[in-house]
């Protein structure tokens, strides 16, 4: 089955192939969203009766709902505008040489392998890693794991797909979890059977497919009774893409004793607003951690949140950003403890330069239920000249009996007598800073699997370089 | 420093010209209150301390805002905001600190510390820093927390009755306070006044 | 050769330094002994560029003057400051960090095998647990430990001159051993000149002094050989004034 998965996943993940794709390779609809449109999706997908109706009742929620009222500005998005595409399965490639100088800058600087290069410049439609990603294959099928294309689980795991599908975040949620509801395309479905435990990253082939992300990618994720995983999206290089507009949605189902990870790396290119909602149920004693890296993207807007619904939950949010040129990075994280005994903890690291904006924005509820519950939030925010700006705006609720909540952000710059030492070692100013920047975001990048982590630094490294000095 | 005490009204827009300690001491009676205060820092090499003591009454509910706007360079803040909540006490604080573009070498730091006492209160606290430039120290903690009930315990084992244990403990949690953030000694007559 | 030139220094407007002169000829070591306040450590930083000080005068070093260059640029030419506050940086592995340093330092490469070799005898000198590679530079270290990290990073740069400021303060007997150990080993590879900045003479005992200067409230006001520390250190500063 490997060889059939890899080919359906590859066409799932196709409409996401780079930067100025040529338009006639693609089954691309009329401007705008209109009924038609979603029908014609379904119509392309072969969709059951259910996700018809489903996607068309978003489609009337997202036209009556408004643009959230706070936060960065959306006004610019021009829905009109947007193209909403689902892809064809034959790919026509652009060249090698056709690839801007600087990207293929970028690529050797990260040390980005040339067969994932030519794939994430969209010079490639497949990246053939096909032993790899067998191996990774076969262990999972041996142990009753489904980790397939969102399309391939609503045809083969209807039911698991219906029970869980949208129940978390409703299209009713906000904008863009509607619009994603009426238009969604591609994206992850996992399931990890009771008291399984995936030792590998469910990354590992992904890895380069996961960083095409869709426009509006769709992810459901459940973890069952007893199991543990680690699903690992995006990508440190930098990801091109022809939309400005990417709002995905991503629901995970942590169950009793269950423990799953989130890791997210996001590097869209400056044009982009990246609107993401992501949710996670915990039951009891479950534990979700969400670890986000945003560096990319004019415009980022997200917040992972733990809905801890049964008693003895956790739910932990790790996250760094890097603003620069202008970059809004509108992140943080929402806690909301509905069940006794329920504990949760954000670390939230920033980096401003050269005229990006970093905001925390976050929310910890700890409901009248939700009594003996602990909360700790942890923002650092780091400004490296006078032209950036960092905001932090948490929003703490408290109902619960015997709670523990604290809160504690600090802003700084890089301390001078830090430079001096260091520059006194023979360093220069962007290599010192580099390594206080690096040492600084450390906490968090030291919770990424190696490659990411190894990437992330050499990636910091290369944005230092531009913006200091 | 000089010392202001802010009371009679629910709304205060202040410009410092110099370095000033203002207070705030919450009406114990109330069975309800608001009050803002907001400070524009417009003169360079201003220090200032905004501090908010408060016993807050069973059933009352509370909504306190602090705004600090730090406009021009060297200025500092301190904005300290203690409370103690009785029985189904209610406080919304929102708190924020403004440092702009040319205001460097700014110094603005925010503590917000609720006591719980008694039970079924609510409490939600909106601490905002916005900084718009690199040249600043800034930082805000806030947190809510339930009286130590082993120390309740210890000391009813020595014979106080719940309520005297309870109110002991109150008073160590201001007393800290007192040691800790206020120098000036009228300040600390009224306060010490207060919590009596 | 390192020359001070009528080198006066101020920090925060205040005069801290006035017009020093000393002469460190290549592979001299030297002492420079004061109280407190005396205005050692000053020295020391203003040699090295610390941009709070405001410095004017003469820091003649490898042909250039110091005052017209950056920190690193001083570095470059071979110019090594071990810190007396030493400072914290989480993060910064230290492995990573001294691979840093010495690709800054050296122009021949060396391959991640004999660099870990390279590392392994310099650790051995200072009796250094090879587990320290993969902390955050001084970060959680105790005093003793902060200060032999920094002559690590010295004996990974190998450079021409070494100002050490307080090097063998809250340091055991050992210790103070196994960084005279480096010193020596330095001298003897490099021909590197030392400044040493200290109170006491337990530390000079294990090397060999060419000059010894005295610094009181600012000025240099006694130069001699290594016979001033025994004076000093029977009689106190005051008997030498």
């Amino acid at each position: 089955m490997a060889k059939a998965t890899i080919k359906q996943l590859n066409d799932a993940y196709a409409s996401k192939f780079g930067f100025a794709m040529p338009e006639k390779s693609v089954v691309s609809f009329d401007f705008g969203l209109s009924s038609e449109i979603i029908a014609a999706i379904s119509d392309h997908k072969q969709e059951p009766e259910w996700m018809r109706t489903f996607r068309q009742r978003s489609l009337q929620t997202f036209v009556k709902m408004p643009l959230p009222k706070w936060g960065p500005s959306l006004a610019e998005i021009d829905f009109e505008q947007i193209r909403y595409y689902i892809k064809d399965t034959e790919v026509e490639q652009r060249s090698w040489d056709e690839v801007p100088t600087e990207i293929k800058q970028t690529f050797d600087r990260l040390g980005v392998p040339q067969a994932e290069r030519e794939f994430l410049a969209g010079v490639k439609a497949q990246y053939n890693s096909e032993v790899a990603y067998s191996s990774l294959q076969k262990e999972l099928d041996e142990q009753g794991v489904i980790f397939c294309s969102m399309e391939e689980a609503l045809q083969k795991h209807a039911d698991l797909f219906q029970e869980y599908f949208g129940k978390l975040v409703p299209a009713s949620d906000n904008k863009f979890a509607a619009l994603n509801s009426a238009a969604w395309s591609g994206g992850s479905f996992v399931y990890i059977p009771k008291n399984t435990h995936v030792k590998r990253p469910l990354q590992s082939y992904f890895r380069i497919n996961a960083a095409r992300m869709g426009q509006f990618e769709r992810t459901l994720i459940i973890a069952d009774e007893g199991s543990s995983a680690h699903y690992v999206e995006g990508c440190t290089a930098p990801v091109y893409s022809e939309y400005s507009l990417h709002a995905a949605v991503v629901e995970v189902f942590v169950k009793r004793n269950a423990r799953f990870r989130y890791t997210t790396i996001q590097n869209w290119s400056g044009n982009i607003y990246n609107l993401v909602t992501k949710r996670a149920q915990v039951l009891a004693d479950g534990v979700m951690e969400w670890v986000d890296g945003n560096l990319g993207a004019k415009t980022t807007m997200k917040y992972p949140s733990c809905y801890l619904a049964e008693e003895g939950a956790y739910g932990e949010m790790l996250s760094v950003a890097y603003a620069k040129n202008q970059q809004i990075q509108d992140t943080g994280a929402k806690m909301i403890h509905l069940a006794p005994n329920t504990a949760s903890k954000i670390v939230a690291k920033s980096v401003s330069v050269a005229g990006g904006q970093s905001n925390y924005r976050g929310l910890v509820h700890v409901t009248k239920a939700a009594t003996n519950s602990k909360s700790k939030v942890e923002c650092d925010a780091l400004i490296l000249d006078g032209q950036s700006g960092t905001s932090t705006y948490p929003d703490m609720r408290i109902l619960g009996e015997n709670a523990i909540v604290e809160h504690e952000a600090s802003v700084s710059e890089i301390e001078e007598d830090k430079l001096f030492y260091l520059m006194s070692r023979g360093l220069d100013k962007t290599e010192a800073m580099t390594l206080l920047v690096a040492g600084f975001i450390e906490p968090i990048v030291k919770e990424l699997p190696l490659e990411y982590a190894v990437e992330l630094n050499r990636l910091i490294e290369l944005e230092m370089e531009g913006s200091v000095g | 420093m000089k010392l202001v005490l802010l009371s009679q009204q629910t709304a205060f827009s202040l410009t410092p010209t110099e370095s000033t300690l203002y207070l705030v001491l919450l009406d114990q009676q109330a069975r309800e209150g608001q009050v803002k205060v907001d400070l524009h820092f417009t003169t360079s090499e201003v220090a200032c301390q905004l501090l908010f003591i408060g016993r807050l009454a069973a059933g009352s509910d509370w909504q306190l805002e602090t705004n600090m706007y730090h406009q021009v360079p060297k200025t500092s803040c301190m904005t300290d905001v203690y409370l103690s909540q009785a029985d189904r006490s209610k406080v919304d604080y929102f708190g924020q600190i403004y440092i702009d573009r040319q205001a460097t070498h700014t110094k603005s730091f925010l503590q917000e510390q609720s006591l719980v006492i008694g039970r079924s209160t609510s409490n939600r606290s909106r601490p905002i820093l916005e900084i718009f430039n690199n040249k600043v120290k800034a930082s805000h903690s806030a947190s809510s927390s339930r009286l130590n009930e082993s120390d309740v315990f210890y000391l009813m084992s020595r014979g106080l009755l719940r309520a005297e244990a309870e109110k002991l403990l109150e008073q160590a949690f201001f007393d800290r306070i007192l040691a800790e953030k206020v120098k000036d000694k009228t300040a600390r007559q009224l306060i010490s006044d207060y919590l009596c | 050769m390192l020359t001070l030139k009528n080198l006066s220094v101020r920090l925060h407007k205040k005069n801290i330094l006035n017009k020093i002169d000393i002469r460190i000829p290549d592979g001299e070591t030297h002492v420079l002994m004061g109280q407190n306040g005396a205005g050692k450590s000053t020295l020391a930083q203003s040699i090295m560029g610390n941009p709070n000080y405001q410095v004017t005068g003469e820091i003649l070093f490898a042909d250039q003057n110091l005052l017209d260059l950056d920190p690193q640029q001083r570095a470059a030419l071979g110019v090594f400051l071990s810190f007396q506050q030493i400072l914290e940086i989480p993060g910064v592995k230290i492995y990573d960090y001294l691979k840093l340093l010495y690709k800054k330092s050296h122009e021949q490469k060396l391959t991640p095998l004999k660099f870990k070799a390279f590392l392994r005898e310099k650790m051995a000198l200072l009796a250094f647990d090879e587990s320290f590679l993969e902390r955050s530079l001084n970060h959680g270290f105790s005093g003793g430990e902060k200060k032999k990290m920094e002559v690590l990073q010295m004996l990974v740069i190998e450079p021409k001159l070494v100002i050490l400021d307080e090097i063998d303060s809250g340091l055991d007997i050992d210790a103070i051993q196994a960084v005279a150990r480096a010193v020596n080993y330095l001298k003897e590879k490099h021909q590197t000149s030392v400044l040493i900045i200290t109170h006491y003479s337990r530390i000079l005992q294990f090397l060999t002094l060419d000059k010894v200067h005295l610094l009181s409230k600012g000025q240099l006001v006694k130069t001699g050989g290594a016979e001033l520390v025994r004076q000093i250190e029977d009689k106190g500063f005051q008997s030498v004034l």
